[in-house]
């Protein structure tokens, strides 16, 4: 479904040019459950961007769905990620003067689907996210969680084949992570949803099936775990984690 | 160091600084200009009337126009006497091929019994006044195309006679004629010579028209003149006070007013967009400035902080608007005063303008930020990280309230409706504001976009509706200004018809004998002459004395061709009110003026003497400008026996040609006829002043119309600032570029549209309630269709301009920063 070649992102700050990204080699198949994970700066979030074409890579290619992100215009990626891809974020970025139906519905909105279709889209997400009774309220009446399964509606709200999420559980405390690391695994589970997903905790990782390690702009180790976790690639992450 | 941080937060927020510093430099510029052209055109009247009368305490005419030399002789002896002039006007015709028409060859003489004193400031540029031939002044040389010591022909009654130029001279009321050959068949060219040598022209010797005098400093004038009068003796004599009061003969007042309100109106947008801006700042700065205390600043600190953030903005504008505020008003003044047709050189005024510009410019901006920097002060430490900063929405009810109470007083019979409306309005506007955003909103016809950028525009209530509100007064004042014109120029015609007094008036130096006015009514077409009488007349309103040219009624002539109108049904009433003993009709600036009521009594100075007389009603007219009154032949006679007429009017038979017969009238009497003004070509002068001055007021009109662009923009960059990350979320999401600059424009629009919808509405209600309230018939209530038009279209125009910077500059930022922001 993803592949990507040769990837590097440079950034610029005053004269100094600091490399972030320096050359990554990736292919993600369909259905795969992905935890990005390495230590802070290491370039997980930038790659995040880079794979949802809200950045562009100096060098290299990245295809998603057979669509080269780097060929196409401004315009184009904005449709293609609109279409095909869902966003999570940590700090969910919700839009705070919208309510959860309408943050919810805002993609297929500017995507001009007709009235009816979202409505009965709406009205499933809220279901499927549980959260009836909530629909009227503004995003600063709700807490972490249900913020983000918001969040979580909002990016399915297209129906994409790809959800990609940054630290979704890194503002939640245990409980409310687990909500919503248990949605994603579900969404994964049942709709077949492609998730890439950047954290730093290897609990959060451990609902993945495969598990990215970056280091410095390099991918370190890239391990396949079992369905359930594999206890013996999971000690070598932590080791190199730790190292 | 607090003035190096204020500098370092100003450039931080480059374009937002621009915004506001551009704001408040138009302010400045706008300001300086209007003041600095009201105190011009004052300059200029005042001087104007000041070299028109020379200077002189007092004058002294006679009822009959002329009269002995030996007067002057004999006054001229009072040793309170500083100096004094004695002069006659006479006219003649030009021989010269570059006058195409006999209508363009009238020149008046004025002769001087001296060129050497203090009455008289003459700037010679050529030749020498001691000469005996004739003064003239530098643009009538030119028209003419001579050079002094040049000679001119001219016509008098023992024939032809050749005149030399003996001086040109710098342009002066006195000598003030036409300034085009164009002008030339309305207006007398002027010339000066000396009184012995119009006397030998004219063969009259020993005449005079006019003793010009002016006293020693530290004299009493009224013991001195009452004393050369009693030593006179003669009844025929008129002593006169000059009183110098520049709107007896002009009524800008008007004018002021409205060029005051749009310097004012621009200022105030400037100060607006500077509070706005300021609020935004010290809100964003929250953390910012509660970290300063933490550190040690003291409340003071931060408010100077952030006063001297306008102190450089205001010390800016200044240095750039001061400069740029001249510019303006030369071109203002260019186009007001090359409307009015004076050719007296323009020197701009600024005594006031700059120190009052500097004042204001620098008070206003201090104003409008104190509650934005006072809040500033008063962060609170320990809340500050957690709120974001929101609108209040406190107080809004009893603003409503008040509001509603107000809006009650556009009932009142009286102009004060007016600010009433316009005050209920201010209060309202955010409620309105807010109803027509969310029926917008509902009838969705700015789409999705639309619809998300009305629920942004209800979020930043207060800062986008007193923008909005902005917009609303400018397109106001512009469709009130319009139907003011509009009215003028519809109603000019019928009004110069209704009181020119007949077809032709005319004016004679010499008295109007009855032999002349039968040779005129024998002329082919003309069915009726009339001769009357204007004398002055000195009143006094508290300490300050006002003059006023009083016109002799002949009421069987003015029940079908009166010299002013009053309503119809007033017309006849007032003219039989005016026939009974020691009345008079005063014309409706003089009234008002005044300020007393119809029945009351008014003191008028007449030589000396004091006359009560009853006000039986007040008038309009379109003849004279200033302070006018209109008196019965027989009440003047009681201030002042046989005063000669001079003035005439001349009724014509249908179908016949004004200016032919104006051409038998000149060439009948070419040596006495001052001028002669036929109906037509007075609706034409009429007319001709209008789009001048009404051009001028949609230029002030655009500058405010801009300034309230900019303000737009300002409110837009900060609406938008506030959201960056909100929007970088919905580029991320689905938002394409054209989706976010849909969004933001419709929120320009829905500001814009919102001030074009409520100023309009304004805007013909203010035109309602000045036309029934305004004490002048020839405002009428007019709808100005196409300055609506205008306004909807510049209003459009402008709110979309605005958006699109804002816009550009949000779309401009990457996604992915955008998405970091808080
Ligand atoms: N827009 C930018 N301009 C300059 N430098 C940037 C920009 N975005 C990221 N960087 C730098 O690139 C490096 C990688 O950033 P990135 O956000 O990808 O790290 P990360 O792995 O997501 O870290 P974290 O776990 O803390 O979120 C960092 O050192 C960061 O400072
Ligand atoms: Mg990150």
């Amino acid at each position: 479904m993803i592949q990507i070649e040769g990837i590097k992102k440079t950034y610029q700050i005053g004269k100094e040019s600091y490399e972030v990204l320096k050359g990554i080699d990736l292919t993600i198949n369909e259905g795969e459950f992905i935890a990005i994970m390495g230590p802070s700066g290491s370039g997980k979030s930038t790659l995040l961007n880079l794979l949802g074409g809200l950045d562009q890579a100096d060098i290299g290619n990245i295809q998603v769905n057979h669509a080269k992100l780097q060929d196409m215009s401004e315009k184009e990626r904005t449709l293609f990620r609109r279409k095909n891809i869902g966003f999570v974020f940590q700090n969910y970025q919700l839009l705070p003067n919208m309510t959860v139906e309408e943050n919810i519905a805002f993609p297929m909105h500017a995507d001009r689907l007709p009235k009816a279709s979202i409505q009965t889209t709406v009205t499933n997400l809220i279901q499927s996210t549980k959260l009836e009774g909530k629909e009227k309220n503004y995003p600063s009446q709700l807490s972490g969680g249900q913020q983000q399964r918001v969040s979580i509606a909002r990016a399915l709200s297209m129906e994409p084949k790809l959800v990609l999420a940054d630290e979704p559980t890194g503002n939640l405390d245990r409980k409310m992570g687990t909500e919503i690391l248990r949605l994603l695994s579900s969404l994964h589970q049942d709709q077949k949803l492609t998730i890439i997903m950047v954290t730093h905790d290897m609990y959060a990782a451990s609902f993945a099936n495969r598990i990215i390690l970056l280091k410095d702009g390099m991918i370190e180790s890239d391990i396949k775990q079992a369905e359930g976790g594999d206890q013996n690639a999971m000690a070598s992450i932590i080791t190199k984690l730790n190292s | 160091m607090l003035w190096l941080a204020s500098l370092r937060n100003l450039i931080r927020k480059k374009s937002r600084s621009f915004f506001t510093l551009l704001a408040i430099l138009i302010g400045i510029t706008t300001m300086f200009a209007v003041i600095s052209t009201v105190e011009t055109a004052k300059y200029l009247t005042t001087e104007q009337l000041k070299e028109f009368t020379g200077n002189a305490d007092y004058t002294i005419n006679s009822t009959s126009n002329t009269f002995s030399e030996e007067i002057l002789d004999e006054v001229e002896t009072n040793s309170d006497i500083s100096s004094i002039t004695g002069l006659v006007h006479r006219q003649t015709k030009i021989n010269l091929d570059s006058a195409h028409h006999s209508a363009e060859s009238n020149l008046r003489l004025t002769g001087l019994s001296s060129f050497d004193n203090e009455l008289l400031s003459l700037d010679v540029i050529a030749g020498n006044l001691d000469q005996k031939g004739i003064i003239i002044s530098e643009t009538t040389a030119e028209l003419w195309n001579l050079r002094a010591g040049e000679i001119l022909n001219i016509q008098l009654p023992k024939g032809n006679k050749d005149v030399s130029i003996s001086a040109i001279v710098a342009d002066t009321a006195l000598l003030e004629g036409p300034a085009s050959w164009n002008e030339a068949s309305n207006k007398n060219w002027r010339a000066l010579t000396t009184l012995d040598n119009i006397q030998e022209l004219y063969h009259a010797p020993n005449q005079i028209g006019e003793i010009r005098i002016k006293f020693k400093e530290n004299v009493e004038q009224i013991s001195s003149i009452t004393a050369i009068k009693d030593s006179l003796q003669n009844e025929e004599l008129i002593f006169q006070k000059v009183v110098l009061d520049e709107r007896q003969t002009n009524q800008l007042e008007e004018l002021y007013f409205m060029l005051y309100a749009i310097g004012g109106l621009a200022m105030l947008i400037g100060a607006f967009i500077l509070y706005n801006t300021l609020y935004v700042s010290v809100s964003e700065r929250k953390n910012e400035i509660a970290i300063m205390k933490t550190v040690g600043y003291t409340p003071n600190q931060v408010k100077i902080l952030f006063l001297m953030e306008v102190l450089y903005l205001v010390i800016i504008g200044l240095i750039l608007g001061i400069p740029s505020g001249f510019m303006l008003a030369n071109l203002l003044q260019d186009g007001l005063f090359g409307s009015f047709q004076t050719n007296i050189e323009v020197k701009m005024q600024f005594m006031y303008a700059l120190p009052l510009s500097i004042l204001l410019g620098i008070i206003i901006p201090m104003l409008a930020s104190l509650i934005p920097v006072t809040y500033a002060s008063k962060v609170d430490v320990i809340s500050s990280l957690k709120s974001i900063p929101t609108e209040k929405v406190s107080g809004q009810k009893k603003r409503t309230i008040i509001g509603c109470i107000v809006l009650l007083g556009v009932f009142i019979p009286h102009a004060i409706s007016i600010v009433c409306l316009l005050v209920a309005v201010i209060l309202l506007y955010p409620i309105m504001m807010k109803a027509l955003t969310i029926l917008f909103s509902k009838t969705s016809f700015l789409g999705y976009e639309g619809s998300i950028a009305g629920k942004s525009t209800l979020l930043t209530l207060n800062r986008s509706s007193n923008m909005s509100l902005i917009l609303a007064i400018a397109i106001c004042l512009g469709l009130l200004v319009s139907s003011i014109f509009t009215s003028l120029e519809q109603n000019i015609s019928r009004d110069v018809i209704r009181s020119f007094g007949g077809n032709i008036q005319f004016s004679s130096e010499t008295s109007i004998s009855n032999e002349k006015l039968e040779q005129i009514s024998q002329m082919d077409g003309v069915k009726d002459v009339m001769a009357y009488s204007e004398s002055q007349a000195t009143w006094s309103i508290g300490d300050e004395n006002r003059q006023f040219t009083m016109i002799e009624v002949k009421n069987d002539w003015y029940s079908n061709n009166p010299l002013f109108y009053a309503n119809a049904s007033e017309q006849k009433q007032i003219l039989d009110a005016l026939e009974e003993k020691d009345t008079i009709l005063l014309g409706e600036y003089a009234f008002r003026e005044w300020g007393g009521k119809i029945g009351d009594t008014m003191t008028i100075y007449q030589n000396g003497k004091e006359n009560s007389l009853r006000v039986v009603g007040k008038v309009n007219t379109t003849q004279y400008g200033g302070y006018t009154a209109f008196i019965s032949e027989e009440n003047i006679n009681q201030l002042h026996p046989n005063v000669s007429p001079s003035k005439g009017l001349i009724l014509l038979d249908e179908y016949t040609d004004e200016s032919s017969v104006k051409n038998e009238l000149l060439n009948t009497f070419p040596f006495d006829l001052s001028s002669v003004q036929t109906l037509n070509e007075e609706i034409s002068k009429q007319e001709r002043a209008l789009p001048g001055v009404k051009s001028l007021f949609s230029g002030l009109l655009m500058i405010a119309i801009i300034i309230t662009g900019i303000g737009i923009l300002n409110t837009l960059t900060m609406n938008v600032m506030d959201r960056v990350r909100e929007i970088g979320v919905m580029r991320a999401i689905a938002f394409t570029r054209w989706q976010i600059y849909k969004t933001i424009i419709s929120e320009g629009l829905i500001i814009g549209l919102n001030g074009i919808l409520i100023g309009i509405f304004l805007g013909i209600t203010t035109i309602y309630l000045n036309a029934k309230t305004s004490e002048d018939i020839l405002i009428e209530f007019i709808v100005p269709l196409e300055t609506i038009l205008i306004s909807i279209i510049c209003g459009l125009i402008v709110s979309i301009a605005a958006s699109v910077l804002p816009s550009y500059t949000v779309n401009k930022i990457t996604i992915s920063k955008s998405l970091k922001q808080d």
